[in-house]
């Protein structure tokens, strides 16, 4: 007991500003949670999802180098799992109205949080089977095959009737408004993700990243390494399925267009492939932005009729926006760095000694 | 006792027979030699070696001592490169294949994930089995880097380190697979002459305080004579000589391939 009160100790001592942000973003959750209007829950809870989702693309793409864009699907399978295993026994028969649900799924309810890592494992075995065939391939196969899958995927929900009720969809699913679902589970997913890239494995992940030759010649089994990669990335992304489901209360195929996958990928080019920092401020950037916009769609904005304040000129100047900010930054907004105190100070201290070098130059210079 | 043996390897690539019948016998602690023209085969050798190519036919054996010091010939031709590289065969690349965007200390610890003995789970919950693997292979690490002269470099880029000594590294990097057979394609490939003595003191110290076995391809005429025990010579994908530094000095097929038909010219 003293050992471990004394390595906590160490450890506290070390890394004192991580858990003094640790507790200070806990206190933050749990006033939003409480002082937050129910849009803005909303706006909060699907940022939280995409952290999920865009760090588990991250992982396989950013960090594995492999090109994954099967998402889309992988979310559908958590969500649906979410929604078949959750959905209240008594108003299954009002939603599964065209076809009863097929008997042996008709009685089983589950609590939400074993439906959630269910959808994660269901999603995983998936996984598995898409990435033995693919996985051996190098090149864009996966990518090919990942998008195929995910439409196959939407197209079996649409047509499997007793299981996932068709294009219907399935409705009343108990939701969950709390922040801290989506927020907790999030923060684990972070901190298992840093922890996983800072060990033997995310080192290996990398590594074929960087050069698969050199990789396999130092040891690196590059299937399995890329399969753990694939499988740990789709488990994520179905537990943020399942939560995304248990957002919004319904789910239907049209919720896993690819489209949906591109959202992603905008937010891990945008935020750094293989940084984690990156893709979760991308994440809330994205997110945030988005709604942030909205008042471009609306005709009398500031209250004059502008002719240009149509709906689609929000996606217009979005879509800019991006292009700015990839112009400027040619690897996301992180690159391949993370946002740890020491690249902050770094940064504090480059931007301090500029501020500094223009003061002497030019008077009005210190004010950026 | 031999340690690496290749029985009549032939590498076809279509009509292009790369290597052809290449038989190398090397014994354990010793320091072998391939050399020849450009474009005589020795990398593509290398790569069957490795596991990057499978011979269109032949065999390629090892033996080596395993943790119980028992030693047993094992038939490697054809295995992926990941399973020889842990059956203790490590290799160096011609062109420097680093990880780039890794530090230093990065890619010489990506050498010792083979040897990692705890899940990701495990890693990930950074149980006392993982920590504990994790910081022995950290202190391994950190020993070769010193050894290899790179230890204030370790939180460098790699693409960031001078061509020499990117080099080191890559030596570095294949000595943190524990390997009994280190094969050098062209460790001073680039290198000016005060660079390759100081790389040819390197390579032998390795060889002695490592128990290692090394075969190196090698252009500079001066380190092969000096160090190895043994030499091939290859000229279009055929051995055509083999045997110690003195006798392959005086071997006319060599003097042909290197210098012409009518070599009658000194050196």
């Amino acid at each position: 007991m003293k050992e471990l009160q004394n390595s906590l100790g160490a450890y506290l001592k070390l890394h004192w500003k991580t858990a003094v942000f640790l507790v200070v973003l806990l206190l933050g959750i749990g006033l939003a949670d409480q002082f937050v209007d129910s849009y803005m829950r909303r706006i909060l809870n699907l940022c939280a999802i995409y952290v999920i989702v865009s760090l588990a693309m991250n992982l396989v793409n950013g960090f594995t180098g492999q090109f994954s864009l099967g998402q889309a699907g992988f979310m559908a399978i958590g969500a649906y799992t979410v929604a078949v295993f959750t959905v209240p026994i008594e108003s299954r028969a009002a939603i599964f109205y065209l076809e009863p649900m097929a008997p042996f799924l008709a009685n089983i309810q589950l609590p939400f949080i074993v439906a959630l890592i269910l959808g994660g494992l269901v999603t995983a075995v998936v996984a598995f089977f898409i990435g033995y065939p693919c996985l051996r391939l190098r090149g864009d196969y996966l990518a090919i095959a990942t998008l195929g899958f995910s439409e196959i995927i939407r197209i079996v929900f649409t047509n499997t009737q007793s299981i996932t009720n068709g294009a219907l969809g399935i409705k009343s699913i108990p939701t969950i408004s709390s922040l801290w679902w989506t927020f907790g589970i999030a923060l684990i997913i972070i901190i298992a993700t840093v922890l996983l890239i800072n060990s033997t494995y995310g080192r290996a992940f990398k590594s074929i990243r960087e050069d698969e030759i050199a990789a396999e010649a130092m040891g690196v089994g590059l299937f399995k390494t890329k399969m753990t990669s694939f499988l740990i990335g789709a488990f994520f992304t179905g537990i943020g399925g399942g939560l995304f489901a248990a957002l919004l209360g319904t789910v239907d195929p049209k919720q896993f267009y690819f489209t949906l996958t591109y959202n992603f990928l905008l937010i891990i080019v945008l935020g750094g492939m293989g940084s984690i920092s990156g893709t979760v401020i991308a994440s809330f950037v994205v997110t945030l932005g988005q709604e942030a916009l909205r008042f471009l769609d609306e005709p009398m904005a500031f209250g004059l009729d502008l002719p240009i304040f149509r709906p689609g000129l929000r996606m217009v100047v979005f879509s800019f926006l991006l292009m700015v900010i990839v112009l400027f930054y040619r690897k996301g907004l992180m690159g391949t760095n993370e946002l740890t105190w020491d690249f902050m100070a770094e940064k504090y201290r480059a931007l301090k000694k500029r501020l500094g070098g223009k003061k002497t130059a030019t008077e009005g210079g210190a004010k950026k | 006792m031999s340690l690496l043996k290749t029985e009549n390897v032939i590498m076809q690539f279509g009509g292009v027979v790369a290597v052809n019948d290449l038989n190398i016998d090397i014994k354990k602690g010793e320091l072998a030699a391939l050399i020849g023209p450009n474009g005589a085969g020795k990398t593509t050798a290398f790569n069957v070696i490795t596991g990057v190519y499978t011979p269109t036919s032949g065999k390629v054996l090892i033996t080596p001592t395993d943790s119980d010091g028992n030693r047993g010939e094992i038939d490697i031709t054809g295995k992926k490169p990941d399973k020889i590289t842990g059956l203790g065969v490590a290799r160096t690349f011609q062109n420097i294949r680093l990880f780039k965007e890794l530090s230093v200390m990065e890619n010489v610890q990506v050498a010792t994930h083979l040897n990692a003995d705890y899940s990701f789970l495990s890693a990930i919950l950074r149980a006392p089995k993982a920590r504990k693997g994790e910081k022995q292979a950290k202190a391994e690490c950190e020993f070769l880097l010193e050894r290899l002269g790179l230890i204030d470099l370790r939180n460098e880029k790699a693409s960031s380190l001078p061509y020499g000594q990117q080099r080191h590294l890559e030596i570095a990097r294949a000595l943190a697979t524990k390997p009994q057979l280190l094969l050098l394609d062209e460790p001073a490939a680039g290198m000016n002459p005060q660079e390759t003595d100081e790389l040819t003191d390197l390579i032998f110290k390795l060889k002695t305080d490592f128990g290692l076995t090394i075969f190196m391809i090698e252009h500079h005429m001066d380190l092969v004579m000096e160090i190895s025990d043994h030499i091939y010579v290859l000229d279009f994908g055929c051995t055509i000589a083999k045997g110690t530094p003195d006798e392959i000095q005086n071997n006319p097929k060599v003097i042909e391939a290197y210098l012409g038909v009518d070599a009658d010219v000194e050196d």
